[in-house]
């Protein structure tokens, strides 16, 4: 699959980091006549920020996130229930 | 493995002995819910000793607000409200909240928050049938594609 629209090619595995940095400022910078937030209430400078980032980069926020929320899952212990429950 | 975003940020505001209700995703992540959050969202208790203590936090967080150009930081004054304040931190996006839906702050919600152990973290969580409640009321878009997953997450924990 190729980049997805409006995505950056140029990613790091091309040892050119530099020129993308300077894209992802500009779509952050897209504010001017953009909403933050769209009629459902989502969040489009995070989608801006996702834009700016490679498929690969992506897929690897996608991993850590997932395995950061897994982890935190994991270590869950309830000490006091909500009120209600007591 | 252990969280390098979402647990670092919790123990610098426990470090600070904050007193907040973790909301939202991650709120919804830590009971269960089999759903994908970047972000964290409190509601913090409004008094002025608890707003000093969050300002100290966010200063240690590195927190601005992340749709500002100025990258300014929050203030006192902006806490002290009811509105949202989103934030960017050294560690994730921060989504600190005066008030959820219906106007209803810290103390309104904290009856239905569960303390819940992360490790050496304590931290409060509002519970999953008052976050359904939350989403339901906010009605949004994005709100209302997550309440499937909060609901057999509430129904299967009911069962075990």
């Amino acid at each position: 699959m190729g980049p997805l629209p409006g995505a950056l090619v140029v990613g790091y595995h091309e040892g050119t980091m530099t020129a993308r940095i300077p894209a992802y400022e500009a779509r952050l910078s897209m504010q001017g006549d953009e909403p933050t937030f769209n009629e459902d209430g989502v969040d489009l400078a995070q989608i801006r920020r996702f834009l700016a980032l490679t498929p690969l980069e992506r897929l690897v926020w996608a991993d850590q996130t997932a395995a950061e929320l897994e982890a935190l899952r994991r270590i869950a212990r309830v000490r006091v229930p909500a009120r209600g429950k007591r | 493995m252990e969280s390098a975003r979402y647990l670092p940020l919790l123990r610098v505001l426990a470090a600070h002995e904050v007193e907040f209700i973790l909301v939202g995703g991650l709120a919804a992540v830590l009971q269960g819910a089999p759903i994908v959050t970047g972000d964290l969202d409190i509601v913090h208790r409004r008094t002025g000793e608890n707003i000093a203590k969050l300002l100290a936090a966010l200063g240690e967080l590195d927190a601005v607000y992340r749709i500002d150009p100025r990258r300014r930081e929050p203030t006192a004054a902006h806490l002290s409200g009811p509105g949202h304040s989103l934030l960017s931190t050294k560690f994730c996006d921060l989504d600190v909240l005066g008030t959820i839906f219906a106007d209803t702050g810290y103390e309104g919600l904290i009856d239905d928050a569960l303390e819940l152990e992360l490790g050496e973290v304590i931290v409060w969580v509002l519970g999953l049938e008052r976050l359904i409640e939350s989403k339901e009321y906010a009605g949004r878009g994005k709100d209302l594609a997550v309440l499937p997953a909060l609901r057999a997450t509430l129904a299967q924990s009911r069962k075990t």
